[in-house]
């Protein structure tokens, strides 16, 4: 299976439209990139790369949508701390 | 939560060989029953499958067929889904069933959860559990995800599922009706149940090989969700959802042969919304979404999540490229094996692709398990297909062909 992975090419941060990339497939690339500029916007963060708490912190806020988008922020999340974690060479369950 | 679990091991040595029987059977479902059993048991008397799985037609409703089944093979797990279709190595059935059964040197722990429609991650959570856990010396695993779409929440199902699973690898389907969008049903053992989902997850020291491709193409210009809820999308760029369709998919519904609209039957709206679906833009790639029905009032129910502002292009598909795209998904599941023959494999395939396809759906069957290296493959015509690896970003499919093979 080949789909596209935001989180393959992170490296200390997170590009808008990486975080935008894990919604792409569920809600489409035009609704993604809208999801998460409303919820850059509501912490008040900027368009630019995000350290990995601030890309947490954005699909932490996501994960409060109601259905399918709420869904896929919490989906997002796990796939964010395993890229971190295999970015690091950290185990799992070790403290992130 | 309905659990099983069964472990070969206690009774069978390590690296027995992997067997698949698969077959087609019509009739009632007492004497379809009576022959699926005869035909796994002639394919080797001394030993049960670790694994059955029943594809029928609501016309042989899973409540009558399975659990004699079941009862009848007490060590092994049963999973069933209603169809709109069976399909074997043999080519394609209507209101039959359609068996897989598999032995060899395997775990499997399945379980079924309720209320998905209410509750995706309560029901998704029964389903998987407490049994999942990595298994000392069987490396590989695949989860087999069976679902009622017509709750709504087949991308979520799968999501919640990824999420709790780690990073396991998930395929399957959603269980059909025929086309009547009215009562879907899988089933773990005895067990049978609507808006539901059945999670079996199968160990192995061998790889499993998993192939998808579809072959739509956007075809309308970008529209946008202006009011939905759930799966339920009511209006687009403004206008009910339905007479979008008509509006943007009208003039290929006419060149393809379909009535006016004025003179559709209530199956003819069912065929046209499952043969120009909702298309997700994602780069280069789409994701494809179907409708599967539409109320009075023009409101289209899909078989997942659409969010309000999503932007959708209505798709098509020719039937060489619905061809192609079936032949490349098996092509797929046969390399991901790295060379290890198959040994049959599981096929969830779209009943929106047998629309396109008409009387040659049940050549590509053929053509498929060929292309498998002429082994035997069973399996359904679905309301949406699940394949998610490890990395996957989305699960749920439409129009889509999955291949799991066995090796």
């Amino acid at each position: 299976m080949s789909e596209r992975n935001p989180s393959g090419a992170s490296g200390s941060t997170v590009s808008i439209s990486e975080l935008a990339g894990y919604f792409e497939r569920a809600v489409g690339e035009e609704r993604a990139a809208a999801l998460v500029a409303e919820a850059c916007g509501e912490l008040g963060l900027g368009f630019g790369p995000l350290g990995h708490e601030q890309a947490r912190s954005v699909l932490d806020r996501l994960t409060r949508r109601e259905g399918l988008i709420g869904i896929v922020a919490g989906f997002a999340l796990g796939r964010l701390h395993f890229a971190r974690t295999v970015k690091s060479g950290k185990q799992f369950g070790e403290a992130s | 939560m309905w659990y099983e679990s069964f472990s070969p091991r206690q009774e069978k040595e390590i690296g027995m060989k992997t067997h698949v029987c698969t077959g087609s059977v019509a009739g009632t479902p007492s004497t379809a029953a009576t022959a699926i059993l005869e035909q796994i048991r002639q394919a080797d008397p001394e030993s049960d499958p670790v694994l059955v799985a029943i594809f029928a037609s609501p016309s042989l409703p899973l409540v009558d067929l399975v659990p004699p089944l079941a009862l009848a093979l007490p060590r092994t797990v049963v999973i069933s889904a209603s169809t709109a279709g069976e399909l074997t190595e043999a080519g394609d059935t209507k209101g039959a069933v359609a068996f897989f059964a598999l032995r060899g040197d395997f775990l499997v722990e399945a379980g079924l959860g309720r209320g998905l429609g209410k509750d995706v991650r309560k029901a998704v959570s029964e389903a998987i559990g407490d049994g999942v856990g990595k298994t000392e010396g069987y490396e590989d695993r695949v989860s087999i995800l069976l679902l009622d779409a017509l709750s709504g929440r087949g991308e979520e199902a799968v999501l919640v599922a990824a999420t709790l699973l780690g990073d396991a690898k998930l395929v399957g389907g959603a269980a059909g009706d025929d086309l009547a969008m009215a009562a879907a049903f899988v089933g773990l053992g005895t067990e049978i149940a609507q808006d539901a989902v059945v999670l079996a997850t199968i160990w192995s020291h061998n790889p499993f090989g998993v192939g998808i491709s579809h072959g739509h193409e956007p075809h309308s210009v970008p529209l946008t969700v202006t009011d939905a809820e759930g799966s339920v999308v009511r209006t687009i760029d403004g206008m009910p959802a339905w007479e979008a369709w008509k509006l943007h998919a009208g003039s290929l519904a006419r060149d393809q042969g379909f009535p006016e609209f004025a003179a559709m039957s209530p199956s003819d709206e069912t065929s046209f919304l499952l043969r120009y679906e909702a298309g997700l833009a994602a780069g280069s790639e789409v994701t494809v979404r179907a409708p599967l029905s539409r109320t009075a009032d023009g409101a289209l129910h899909f078989a997942c999540g659409i969010p309000q502002g999503s932007v959708i292009r209505i798709t098509e598909s020719t039937p060489e490229s619905q061809i192609a795209s079936a032949l490349e998904a098996a092509r797929r599941a046969r390399v991901d094996l790295g060379g290890r023959p198959v040994a049959g494999a599981l096929i969830f395939d779209c009943i929106c692709r047998n629309l396109i396809l008409g009387d040659r759906f049940g050549a590509v069957a053929v053509a498929m398990s060929r292309e498998l290296g002429g082994v035997p493959i069973a399996g359904f015509e679905s309301y949406g297909e699940i394949a998610l690896d490890a990395g996957d970003l989305s699960g749920f499919h439409n129009t889509t062909t999955v291949v799991l093979a066995f090796s």
